[in-house]
């Protein structure tokens, strides 16, 4: 098919300039706008206005302890406002926030005019905000939650925590959290499939090595965090005995799923915030990166290895001794590659003297906090000390110097830097410099001293303290030093509104910096490259005059404007970074606002067992997913664009954007899969009296499972060969046939547990979960299937038109492989009497 | 000029390190686990030949980068270097404790 030939063009905005069509929607219209900027911006302000609201929780924690005895606030006030600080601070702050940074930044990094997935990004957008109002509208209903940020059972089961406080933190998060691995799924395919031509994989910003880590991190450490709040949600809810020791359930099968998540987090934190170090320090250096090499060697090493760190958290729960060495030799370790980063840091600055403007101020900051985090934490890492500073006052400066080191500083550094973009002003260098000398100050004024508090013998989360026992003087010192952060902070507000009107013009790149964010002049319009241009060298703007010698309106590049009046952009080989297509990309819509309020209902009327209406939400929530995949496909045509090449549009590829995405998305419900797994052979291994008595799977059903798991795979490649063939119909017939037998596979597997009794035993419950969680994929299979062989049977798809194909037979697959490693465990369960 | 193929090995020769890592962290904890928690299914003896073996192959693997991650690429082979130097310490070292310890403890 060829350009004239085109169908999909009905989409598009007729008789608009580029500029036109990259507008944002003005008035109410803005919130269906689904433009990285857009979208960016809004995580960016609402992570702030978290970090805030968390902030002030703080204050109130710290004023309660600034004197012994204190009764500012009541025992149960304080386990809520520092359960909230928590909680605001990890979930709906720091990962926001950066996520904001990267789908700020990313496209304009790697020469794209957005993400690969805007209509997704704007519904991450929206659940996360949905969410975050959950989570607090516990405040109005007197029911926040108190069990501390990790929720640890029992005290947060049914039993010992009544009301819903905590249903409030479980089904707040978990809804939060899709925003997270959303943007987990189209931050990876926009790195690895929307590059600028030329952009190989060691010509991208170090920004995008640390981002395409943290997505993969954030891929496979989330699914454990949310497997175990549906774990606990059930046991609260249905009554199902994960966590009860009497029916064979452990409360340490929550500390694992949490901290398996826990851990990661921090460095999911972490790295974001290095990435913009290593891509702030370089412009105020003058020189590149030093030791780009070592530099991706150590993010791609640290992803791994703190995966490898999460029983450190659990030191003094009784895990045999042998285990708490492999642990402690892994957080050991995982100080050789952030040493190595550091290390490429240091040597950067030694290049040339740097200019000491503000970002770099809150460099040098980050550097001297976030090491000694880092040394501390290779304390921490030894049994012995351990057990000693164990949840004392000793673990919260550590996470503190961390998480406020290897975060915080960073991010105000890239507020100060990237400001002008969002303004088109600079913020003030005098008000910048009080903001950071009261914050350093404050910070090591608070949590330098906390050290202390903790080597003598303060436990963390008491509300008070008796006085004349050294602890008196330290605390109060502590809580003098928060107010200075809080004055930094107010600075900051105060400096952010009144630059915009008095802060002096950024200009055209007014840092001078390397990277192609900077490429228009402040502030930056609402798209982003009029042409695509050809990248030959990582640090762009320095070494590439053609693109600052003229007006980037007027640079020489591919996808010149506009064709068929779409949003479009260069689609790229994962590892070459050539051109392989034309990427479509949506316009503004409503429906993934619509879509996520319909979740929000869903959840909302979860926490209100109001079960009729989560049935309408998940009803629209489906309806929402439906309008969102029914569109015209925009696969099958190509055309000239420009510098001599001509490009499919949306090709039907393994290296397309959308079959990456799938890809994703299958190593996201794998983690959850294995999460799963880990949590059945848990309970069978540690409690084998109780895995005695649950009751034994049918083998028969699992075996007819299994081979309806291999056909179902089978199937779905068999679908896609026909339709690559264009035998439409044959295609058709195929995918309702998919669908029959993913019912069948699933109806299998529920079979094969007929015989086992969820509530009898936590390993029988676990059972069931694991085929609750296979059967929805299959749900999904049979879904799919059967809307696109509705389009196909309507006549919406032309022959070519078979991306949907490629990426159903890769779901189908990885389904496909759940229902045989379901059958499998069910298979030995029932051969060997007891899983 | 970089071919794909060129770049795809030197991007493996970055990942394959820390993923026989990720994949012997996983076998030791697991074997751990089988000698250490209530069921005890095996001893500890075993358990210290298996991942004595286990953690020879491993760490040979993930040295293996550093002849194979060379390529047109001077940066992804210093990664790929790099990346096998930390995974194969990380693998020596977390399988330490087999030798320093009698017992499970």
């Amino acid at each position: 098919m060829t350009d004239a030939t085109y169908t999909g063009a009905a989409k598009g905005e007729p008789d608009k300039s580029f500029e036109e069509i990259w507008a944002q929607p003005r008035g109410w219209r803005a919130l269906s706008s689904v433009s990285h900027r857009a979208v960016g911006k809004r995580f960016i302000i609402t992570g702030f206005i978290f970090f805030l609201i968390a902030g002030f929780l703080a204050l109130l924690v710290r004023t309660q302890l600034i004197v012994p005895e204190n009764t500012f606030m009541s025992a149960e006030t304080y386990n809520q406002v520092f359960t909230m600080h928590g909680t605001l601070m990890m979930f709906l702050f720091a990962i926001p926030i950066l996520e904001g940074f990267a789908v700020y930044l990313i496209p304009m990094l790697v020469g794209a005019r957005d993400m690969a997935f805007p209509r997704l990004g704007a519904f991450g957008f929206y659940c996360y905000v949905f969410g975050g109002v959950i989570v607090l509208s516990s405040f109005l209903f007197d029911a926040a939650p108190d069990g501390g940020w990790f929720m640890y059972v029992p005290l947060s089961t049914s039993e010992y925590t009544q009301g819903l406080s905590a249903d409030f933190w479980l089904i707040g998060i978990t809804f939060a959290e899709i925003a997270s691995v959303t943007a987990a799924v189209e931050i990876i395919a926009t790195i690895l499939c929307s590059r600028a031509p030329g952009m190989t994989l060691t010509k991208m910003p170090i920004f995008c090595w640390y981002m395409l880590i943290t997505a993969l991190m954030i891929a496979i450490g989330f699914p454990p965090l949310i497997i175990g709040s549906i774990l606990l949600e059930a046991e609260r809810m249905l009554g199902l005995p994960f966590f009860d020791p009497l029916l064979g359930g452990d409360p340490l099968l929550w500390q694992h799923l949490f901290w398996l998540f826990g851990h990661p987090e921090v460095y999911i934190i972490f790295l974001p915030a290095a990435g913009m170090v290593a891509t702030m320090l370089p412009t105020f250096v003058g020189k590149p990166l030093f030791g780009y090499g070592f530099a991706v060697a150590a993010v791609v090493t640290m992803g791994f290895l703190s995966f490898g760190l999460w029983a450190h958290h659990m030191f003094a729960t009784g895990l045999p001794a042998i285990s708490l060495s492999l642990f402690s030799a892994a957080s050991t370790m995982v100080a050789v590659p952030t040493g190595i980063q550091i290390f490429c840091f240091i040597a950067t600055l030694s290049l040339a003297k740097p200019r000491m403007a503000m970002p770099m101020l809150f460099i040098l900051g980050f550097l001297f906090v976030f090491v000694i985090g880092g040394l501390t934490g290779v304390m921490l890492a030894s049994v012995p000390f351990n057990w000693q500073a164990h949840d004392s006052h000793f673990v919260v400066a550590h996470l503190h110097y961390v998480l406020f080191g290897g975060m915080v500083f960073p991010l105000f550094g890239a507020f100060y830097y990237w400001v002008p973009h969002f303004t088109g002003r600079m913020m003030s260098e005098t008000l910048g410099r009080w903001v950071f000398w009261l914050m350093f100050i404050g910070f090591n004024g608070t949590f330098f001293l906390m050290h202390i508090t903790g080597l003598r013998g303060m436990p963390r989360r008491i509300a008070t303290y008796p006085e004349g026992i050294g602890w008196d003087r330290l605390n109060l010192l502590s809580t003098l030093g928060s107010y200075m952060i809080a004055a930094a902070v107010l600075v900051f507000i105060w400096d952010f509104f009144r630059h915009q009107k008095k802060g002096p013009l950024a200009g055209h790149n007014p840092w001078g910096a390397a990277t192609l964010e900077w490429l228009y002049p402040a502030v930056t319009p609402t798209h982003n490259f009029h042409a695509i241009p050809r990248i030959t060298s990582r640090e762009p703007m320095w070494d590439q005059p053609e693109l600052t010698e003229r007006h980037p309106r007027h640079l020489d590049g591919i996808l010149r404007e506009t064709h068929h009046n779409r949003r479009e952009t260069v689609g790229c080989d994962p590892l070459t970074g050539e051109p392989i297509q034309v990427l479509r990309l949506p316009h503004p819509t409503w429906v993934p606002l619509i879509t996520a309020a319909f979740v929000a209902v869903m959840f909302a009327a979860l926490l209100a067992k109001t079960y009729w209406l989560v049935a309408v939400g998940g009803l629209g929530m489906m309806a929402g997913f439906t309008a969102w995949a029914w569109e015209p496909s925009d696969s099958g045509a190509d055309y000239d664009v420009g510098m001599g090449l001509r490009l499919p549009v949306n090709i039907v590829d393994k290296r397309s954007h959308m079959h990456v995405a799938i890809v994703g998305t299958l190593l996201v419900s794998y983690a959850l899969l294995a999460s799963i797994i880990f949590g059945i052979l848990f309970l069978w291994n540690i409690r084998p009296a109780f895995a005695e008595t649950a009751g034994l799977p049918g083998l028969g059903f699992a075996v007819g499972a299994g081979s309806a798991g291999l056909v179902l795979a089978a199937l779905g490649l068999m679908t896609n060969a026909q339709a690559c063939r264009g035998n439409l119909g044959a295609a058709a017939g195929l995918g309702v046939v998919l669908a029959i037998v993913a019912v069948i596979a699933a109806a299998l597997l529920g079979a094969a547990l007929l015989t086992v009794d969820p509530w009898a035993s936590a390993l029988g419950a676990a059972e069931w979960v694991l085929a609750a969680f296979v059967g929805t994929h299959l749900f999904v299979v049979m879904y799919w299937s059967l809307i696109n062989a509705l389009r196909k049977a309507v006549g919406a798809v032309q022959p070519g038109q078979t991306l949907p194909d490629l990426n159903l037979a890769t779901f189908t697959k990885g389904t496909g492989g759940m229902v045989v490693a379901a059958a499998v465990l069910f298979g030995v369960a029932a051969m060997g009497g007891a899983v | 000029m970089n071919t794909r193929a060129d770049l795809c090995r030197q991007a493996r020769a970055i990942a394959a390190p820390v993923t026989i890592w990720a994949m012997h962290f996983v076998l030791v904890y697991a074997l751990f686990s089988a000698a250490c928690a209530p069921r005890m299914l095996m001893d500890f003896a075993t358990l210290r030949i298996v991942v004595v073996v286990m953690t020879a192959l491993a760490a040979v693997l993930a040295l293996l980068p550093l002849v194979t991650g060379h390529g047109a690429e001077p940066d992804l082979a210093r990664a790929a270097r790099w990346s096998g130097i930390i995974a194969t310490l990380a693998i020596l070292f977390q399988a330490l404790p087999v030798l320093l310890w009698q017992s499970c403890g």
